[in-house]
C-alpha cells in the first residue's frame, strides 16, 4: 500500500503550505536518487502533480507550494508520496514521518508538525469512523479551527461525490451536550471548521463550548487544530488516533464492540 | 571499546524489554482481576512546562473514557506532579473530571512554586476503579493536551500532545542516537531553543547537533548533563553563515522513553512557535 502525507491548505489564514521529507537512505548515504510525487487535489480529483528528485547526496527535501507552481484554495489538499517505498525498506515505510509546514505569506514565520503518512486505500475499502475530541479549542484571544484532511483514495474508480458525514457534538464545561452539527466533509479535501462557524451553525454561544467531539466519516483522516491569534501568530497541532487511548481498537474482537458503543447513535 | 558499547547496547535493550514485560504482566493481571486491581491505565505520562517571561503552561483535561462509553458513568482523577530544573519534586495536585467534562487550567493554579521550565507527570485513576462495561477497552491511557500560552499578545498559544511515559526506574547506560525529521527553514529565524526532556530518574549526558539538511554536515553542537526528571535547554543563535535548512540529532547516553526534544523557534519579527521534533 502506498502511503501519503496529507497536507492541508489554509489560504484563508494567509498561510502557504509546504513539507519536508527525508531521503529514505539519509543515514546510509548510498548516493541513490529518490523520487517523490506531489499532487494537488481539488474537488476530490488530482488536478496538478509534480515529480521531485531527492538527490542521493541530500538528507531531506523541503518545498513550498509556490515553488511547486501550485495555486491553492482553502479546500484543496496536497499529497506527497515516495514513488518507490519498497526500496526504502519495510521498517522505514512503517515508521515514516513527514513534516507539514504552514508559512505566513506576510512575515515568513511558520508553524509545523511531524506526522505519519496515511495509506492510499483501494476502492471498496471499509474505513473505521473517526472520533476526535477537541477539548483544547477555546481561546478568548484567538480563533481556533479544526482542520480535517481526508483521503479516500487515488483510484479513478473512487466516487468522490460520495457522502462523508461527520457529526460534531458540542459539550459545555460541565459535560452537557449543548449542540450538534452534521456536515458532509468532501472526499480528498481539506475541511476547515472554525469554532465561530461551529457556534453559528449550532446556534450555541462560542463561550459555552468547552469540547467538540467529531465522529463519523468514511475516509482516511488526518486531523489538526490551528490557533489563529488576533496578532496574526499561529499555533498548530495534530490529534492522536484512538489507539493511543484504548487498546480496544487494535484488537479485531474488541474493535467491533468499540465501534458499536462509541458510534451507537450515528 | 567496541565490545563495551555492544555490551551496553544489549544490556540496555534487555533492561528495557524486562521493564516492558513487567508492565505487560501488571496489565494482564489487572485485566484478569479488574475488580481487585482496577482497570489497567497506562502512564504516568510526561510533558514539559514553561513558566517564564515568554509562556505559561495550561493543561487541558477531558474525560475521554466517557466518549467511548456513552451510557456509563465514570469520573477520572488526574494527578499532576511538577519538577523543577534540577529534577526535584515541587508539588502535586489532583483534579476530578466527570462524564464528558473538560477542564483547562493554568499549571500555576494547580501547583505553586514552578520553575522557569521543567517536567510534569500526569497519571489517571478511574472512579469507580472497575466498571464491567469498560473492561473491553483493555488498557487505556490518559488523554490531555499541554498549551503554552504566550505572555505577550504578539504570539499565539502553542499546543502539544503527550503519549510518552514518565519513568520511575533508571535504565543502564548506552549511546542512543535519534535523528529528527523536523527541518527548520532558517531564513527568517533568529534563534532555536530545544528543550530535551529526561523522562528517567537519573542524570543523562545529552548532545544536540544541528546538521545541514541538504548535505548532512554538522553545523552546530551543544552538550549538557541533564538531571533526572528535568529538562536540558539548548539554544542556538542563527547567524549570517547558517545553512538554508537544518535538522537535529540527539545523542543521549541512556535509552529514554522521551526522545523528541521540543523546539521553540523565534522568528526575526518576534513570533515564537513550537512543536516536538
Amino acid at each position: 500500500v502506498s502511503k501519503k502525507l496529507l497536507i492541508p491548505c489554509a489560504k484563508k489564514y494567509g498561510l502557504e503550505s509546504g513539507f519536508s521529507i527525508p531521503h529514505p537512505h539519509m543515514l546510509q548515504r548510498q548516493n541513490l536518487d529518490c523520487e517523490v510525487v506531489v499532487r494537488l487535489y481539488r474537488n476530490g480529483q488530482a488536478i496538478q502533480s509534480k515529480q521531485i528528485v531527492i538527490k542521493g547526496t541530500e538528507s531531506f527535501i523541503q518545498i513550498f507550494e509556490s515553488e511547486l507552481g501550485f495555486v491553492t484554495s482553502d479546500s484543496d489538499l496536497i499529497t506527497v508520496e515516495y514513488s518507490d517505498l519498497k526500496s526504502a525498506g519495510l521498517r522505514f515505510a512503517n515508521e515514516i514521518e513527514g513534516q507539514i509546514i504552514l508559512r505566513s505569506a506576510k512575515n515568513g514565520s511558520y508553524i509545523s508538525i511531524l506526522t505519519g503518512m496515511v495509506p492510499d486505500r483501494p476502492p471498496g475499502y471499509r474505513f473505521s469512523p473517526i472520533i476526535h475530541m477537541g477539548h483544547y479549542l477555546i481561546n478568548e484571544n484567538a480563533t481556533t479551527a479544526m482542520i480535517l484532511t481526508n483521503f479516500k483514495g487515488s483510484s479513478a474508480n473512487i466516487d468522490v461525490s460520495e457522502k462523508n458525514n461527520v457529526r460534531f457534538d458540542l459539550y459545555s464545561k460541565n459535560g452537557n451536550l449543548i449542540g450538534t452539527v452534521n456536515r458532509n466533509v468532501p472526499l480528498n479535501s481539506t475541511f476547515i471548521y472554525a469554532i465561530e462557524q461551529l457556534a453559528q451553525d449550532s446556534k450555541v454561544e462560542k463561550s459555552q463550548i468547552a469540547c467538540v467531539v467529531a465522529r463519523g466519516g468514511n475516509s482516511q483522516f488526518a486531523i489538526f487544530t490551528i490557533i489563529v491569534s488576533d496578532s496574526g501568530a499561529f499555533g498548530f497541532e495534530h490529534s492522536l488516533a484512538p489507539f493511543y487511548y484504548t487498546e480496544a481498537v487494535l484488537n479485531p474482537k474488541t474493535r467491533t464492540k468499540f465501534l458499536q458503543k462509541a458510534f451507537a447513535d450515528l | 571499546m567496541k565490545d563495551i558499547r555492544t555490551i551496553d547496547f544489549y544490556t540496555s535493550r534487555l533492561w528495557q524489554k524486562t521493564k516492558e514485560q513487567s508492565l505487560r504482566a501488571r496489565k494482564n493481571l489487572q485485566l484478569q482481576f479488574p475488580s481487585y486491581f482496577g482497570l489497567p491505565i497506562g502512564g504516568p505520562l510526561v510533558q514539559f512546562y514553561r513558566n517564564d517571561s515568554q509562556f505559561e503552561t495550561h493543561i487541558s483535561l477531558v474525560n475521554y473514557v466517557s466518549f467511548f462509553l456513552p451510557n456509563e458513568s465514570l469520573s477520572i482523577q488526574f494527578k499532576i506532579t511538577a519538577y523543577n530544573q534540577n529534577g526535584l519534586k515541587i508539588g502535586s495536585a489532583s483534579n476530578s473530571v466527570g462524564n464528558h467534562e473538560t477542564i483547562q487550567v493554568p499549571l500555576t493554579e494547580l501547583i505553586s512554586g514552578l520553575d522557569n521550565y521543567g517536567l510534569f507527570s500526569l497519571e489517571a485513576r478511574y472512579s469507580p476503579s472497575f466498571l464491567e462495561a469498560a473492561k473491553y477497552l483493555g488498557q487505556t491511557s490518559p488523554q490531555f493536551m499541554t498549551l503554552f500560552v504566550p505572555r505577550s499578545q504578539r504570539n499565539s498559544t502553542q499546543v502539544i500532545h503527550s503519549h510518552k511515559r514518565f519513568e520511575k526506574l533508571p535504565s543502564p547506560k548506552t549511546q542512543v542516537t535519534r535523528f529528527s525529521r523536523m527541518v527548520e527553514y532558517l531564513a527568517d529565524i533568529s534563534n532555536l531553543e530545544y528543550f530535551v526532556l529526561n523522562s528517567g530518574p537519573v542524570s543523562i549526558n545529552s548532545k544536540l547537533d544541528l546538521l545541514d539538511a541538504q548535505s548532512g554536515i554538522l553545523w552546530k553542537t551543544e552538550q549538557s548533563e541533564i538531571a533526572g526528571h528535568s529538562v536540558g535547554r539548548f539554544k542556538f543563535s542563527i547567524d549570517h553563515d547558517s545553512p538554508k535548512t537544518v535538522f537535529s540529532r540527539l545523542i543521549n547516553n541512556r535509552l529514554l522513553q522521551h526522545q523528541k526534544p521540543i523546539v521553540f523557534r523565534t522568528f526575526k519579527n518576534g513570533i515564537t512557535t513550537c512543536n516536538h521534533t
